[in-house]
């Protein structure tokens, strides 16, 4: 069960660009309801590539894909698996919010009534009231307001599996954790992917990491693992977060710590201790 | 990632045609056209070929590239071929079949009018063929510049040309994620009568719209903040005639006439 | 020195008024790098259109090296003397090559081509995008568009160069490219405000300013800023993590100085 993809290679067409690497090779992903698994890597590594495989909307070269035990194929997702583009505010199209969220349940067939029932739910899973926001243009919106409402466009299909490229890229503080509080609520209902290049939002949270590096995989493993081997970001070709860069050179110098962790608060405790300050 | 090349025709390169400026080739493809036109024997054709095809020759534009442009008015070769074959001076007829004949006149006249329009087409499509976007934009308005007299903007409209040249293939890029995402959610684009195919278009051109005006206030912004007024602006790379480009322009134009007027 | 001297501004339709900026004063000084913050919606946009003049105060005055931003006479010479880089890097680009468009900002001063193609190379090299010059912008990746908007505006040699959140549309490889150029401008002089609601891209100001629905709230070190952790939710920004630990710890007595915000800084000051 869950969305699972095996082996996945893509290749662009050899007309197109007949000299080049693989976009994608040997990628193996599998997220179940309630998990979230983070998909890490620089710009180019594939990692939207393996987000449009996984939604149906591209099929691989290479390798197959599940999704609940069906077989994954070009255009079968639609409706199970939800993906949000990066910088989604750019598909706002309609008169009002709520036509808007409306549109996706309309287009998989569902009846106004029932579009315009999804629509609210959806936009009161992300924290936008429907009766204050419905009836608005969504080109009045704020950064953060108009990625939630794309978000509730996504939503209202009620998939099963939600991807999100890049979900907080370009939001202000508030607008990140508005979003960050709707994916952990959605968590309990799908299963999620989040593709990101700040990996220190999402990697506590995260039950399975993916680094991408070059469309090969990097790392595969929990967050819990990578938290506690920083240097698989190197090789990777990222930086490390800062907070684990901090821990791990602590440690070289041979400071006693635990296990590494992405809360300041008590890697401050930690070092604290072990230099001797505190209160 | 693939994206449209503006006119679909320029194929870079450094031979010597690429090198001659593009207002040379303009009038260069004016003057051919002329003879072309007012060709009546075919001596005259011939010379309008010889020289195509050694101006292919030279440019190093592959073959058949430079032939592409031909493909889409194929049917219009051979329906001048086939029609004045069948229906010109039909009591010379070559070779019967039922009621319709192949008439030799005929066949030779089709030919006639088809190599006008083959050799019109390639001859013409040099010019796009060898001289970039920028720089056709850049010889057109240096071109127009004369009718500033009767208080047309040239300047303003040449910027209009070079932005709008710049903004294509950007364009191109945001219709197509908006297509995909709007494909994600579930829209079809090729279904359906015509009215429904174009309803089905709304959900991608209202955000590219609302997109490309934020966008135009945004440059406005930016390019007012660069001092951009549309008066009393130099140029960094001004296209100048050298005495090569006159040359040429006056020695072609004088002997497409000079052909045009002696051969016809 | 730019200065804003007790600045408003309110944005009118035709039923409503908005206020976006009351009573703002500050100033940054010639070769400072002054960092203003503000979460969206805290006036810090509206605050990069009143610096050149796009946009004119209610009431209030802005000026640059003593121009006032509503003297229309000396406008073109105000912004000669503040360059503008914005956030989006596409939307800055006029045209189709590399070094066209940083000859953009000469040609419209109406310079010789001599002068244009000596500031054109220039630009291009501080930006580091030598090699480049006859390269289409739609093939550039985020980073070089952005360098190249900057170079754009380099190329009028301001005195003053106002960034309105440079990177936040960049990958964290753009990032550091346009940040990179930020902490070279110190060694030419030039001034910098540096518009943003990221935190990490300023620590190394060397003041700040931060707006809060439209008033400035804070004005001071960028060191006395990142001890003010408590405050900063409030005013809609978050301490990166890294600061946080820093704060921490010095709130626990480390003698870590307040400008050790990266990991070698940090565990270099306190364990040698």
């Amino acid at each position: 069960m869950g969305l699972t993809l095996a082996e996945i290679g893509y290749r662009y067409s050899v007309a197109a660009a007949p000299a080049s690497e693989p976009a994608l090779a040997g990628v193996s992903l599998t997220v179940e309801r309630g998990e979230l698994a983070l998909v890490l890597g620089a710009t180019g590594s594939g990692k939207s590539t393996l987000l449009r495989i996984a939604a149906g909307l591209l099929a691989p070269t290479e390798g197959t894909g599940a999704i609940d035990g069906a077989p994954l194929a070009r255009g079968s997702a639609r409706g199970v698996v939800g993906l949000v583009f990066q910088d989604p505010e750019a598909q706002l199209f309609a008169e009002t919010i709520a036509d808007d969220v409306a549109f996706g349940p309309r287009n998989l067939g569902a009846t106004s009534q029932e579009a315009a029932a999804a629509a609210r739910e959806a936009l009161e899973r992300v924290g936008l009231d429907p009766d204050t926001y419905g009836g608005r243009s969504p080109f009045g919106l704020s950064g953060g307001e108009a990625r939630r409402a794309a978000i509730a466009g996504v939503l209202a299909m009620r998939p099963r599996y939600l991807l999100l490229d890049e979900p907080t890229a370009g939001l202000d503080a508030r607008g990140r954790e508005a979003v960050r509080t709707l994916i952990r609520a959605e968590r309990e209902r799908s299963g999620i992917v989040v593709v990101s290049h700040s990996a220190a939002e999402f990697l506590s949270t995260a039950d399975r990491v993916l680094l991408l590096s070059c469309g090969r995989a990097a790392f595969e493993g929990s967050g819990a693992e990578l938290i506690a081997h920083p240097a698989a970001f190197r090789r990777a070709g990222l930086s490390a977060p800062d907070l684990l860069r901090v821990q791990e050179l602590a440690a070289e110098r041979g400071v006693a710590l635990g296990s590494f962790t992405l809360d300041p608060d008590a890697v401050a405790r930690t070092l604290a201790a072990a230099g001797g300050w505190g209160r | 990632m693939s994206v449209p090349v503006p006119f679909g025709q320029y194929v870079p390169g450094d031979s010597p045609v690429h090198r001659v400026d593009p207002r040379t080739k303009l009038g260069l493809a004016l003057a051919f056209t002329v003879l072309v036109f007012s060709a009546h024997g075919w001596s005259a054709m011939a010379i309008a070929a010889i020289a195509t095809l050694g101006v292919i020759a030279i440019s190093g534009v592959p073959w058949r590239l430079a032939a592409r442009g031909l493909v889409p008015i194929l049917w219009l070769l051979v329906f001048t071929l086939v029609v004045n074959s069948l229906l010109w001076r039909p009591a010379s007829a070559m070779l019967v079949v039922g009621p319709l004949g192949i008439s030799g006149p005929g066949l030779a006249r089709g030919m006639f009018f088809s190599s006008r329009i083959v050799l019109l087409v390639m001859g013409t499509s040099l010019v796009t063929l060898t001289t970039s976007p920028v720089a056709l934009t850049d010889a057109l308005s240096s071109l127009m510049r004369p009718l500033r007299i009767v208080r047309v903007p040239v300047d303003d409209v040449a910027m209009m040309f070079s932005i709008a040249l710049r903004f294509i293939p950007t364009t191109a890029e945001e219709a197509e994620k908006i297509i995909v995402a709007q494909t994600a959610r579930g829209a079809v684009f090729d279904e359906g009568g015509p009215v429904a195919r174009a309803r089905a278009w709304v959900p991608v051109l209202v955000p590219l719209f609302v997109n490309l005006f934020r966008r135009a206030d945004d440059l406005a912004v930016a390019m007012e903040s660069r001092c951009y007024t549309g008066e009393g602006r130099t140029r960094l790379h001004e296209p100048h005639m050298r005495a090569a480009d006159w040359v040429l322009l006056v020695v072609g134009v004088t002997a497409a006439l000079a052909a045009a007027i002696l051969l016809s | 020195m730019i200065r804003f001297s007790d600045i408003s501004f309110s944005y009118r339709t035709t039923d409503d008024s908005v206020a976006a900026l009351a009573g703002v004063s500050f100033e940054v000084q010639a070769g400072e790098q002054v960092a203003v913050l503000g979460a969206n919606g805290s006036g810090k946009s509206t605050l990069v259109r009143l610096v050149n003049g796009l946009l004119l105060p209610d009431s209030g005055a802005v000026s640059v090296d003593d121009i006032d931003t509503r003297d229309h006479v000396r406008t073109r010479e105000l912004r000669e003397r503040v360059g503008m880089v914005f956030q989006r890097p596409d939307d800055q680009i006029v045209t189709t090559s590399v070094e066209d468009d940083v000859a953009f900002g000469p040609e419209n001063l109406g310079l010789p081509r001599a002068e244009i193609r000596e500031r054109v190379d220039e630009a291009i090299a501080a930006v580091g995008l030598t090699g480049l010059e006859r390269r289409e912008p739609h093939l550039l990746s985020g980073g070089q568009k952005q360098r190249l908007a900057m170079a754009g505006a380099l190329a009028m040699r301001p005195a003053y160069l106002v960034l309105d959140e440079p990177a936040s549309m960049l990958d964290p490889a753009g990032r550091t490219e346009v940040l990179a150029i930020v902490e070279r401008l110190r060694a030419t002089g030039t001034g910098v405000m540096h518009v943003t609601h990221d935190l990490a891209d300023v620590a190394d100001a060397d003041r700040a300013v931060v707006l809060d629905h439209g008033s400035i709230v804070f004005d001071g070190a960028i060191g006395e800023l990142l001890d003010r952790a408590d405050r900063l939710g409030e005013w809609g920004l978050e301490l990166p993590p890294v600061a946080r630990l820093a704060w921490a710890l010095r709130s626990a007595g480390a003698p870590l100085p307040a400008s050790a915000l990266d990991a070698e800084t940090i565990v270099g000051s306190l364990w040698g």
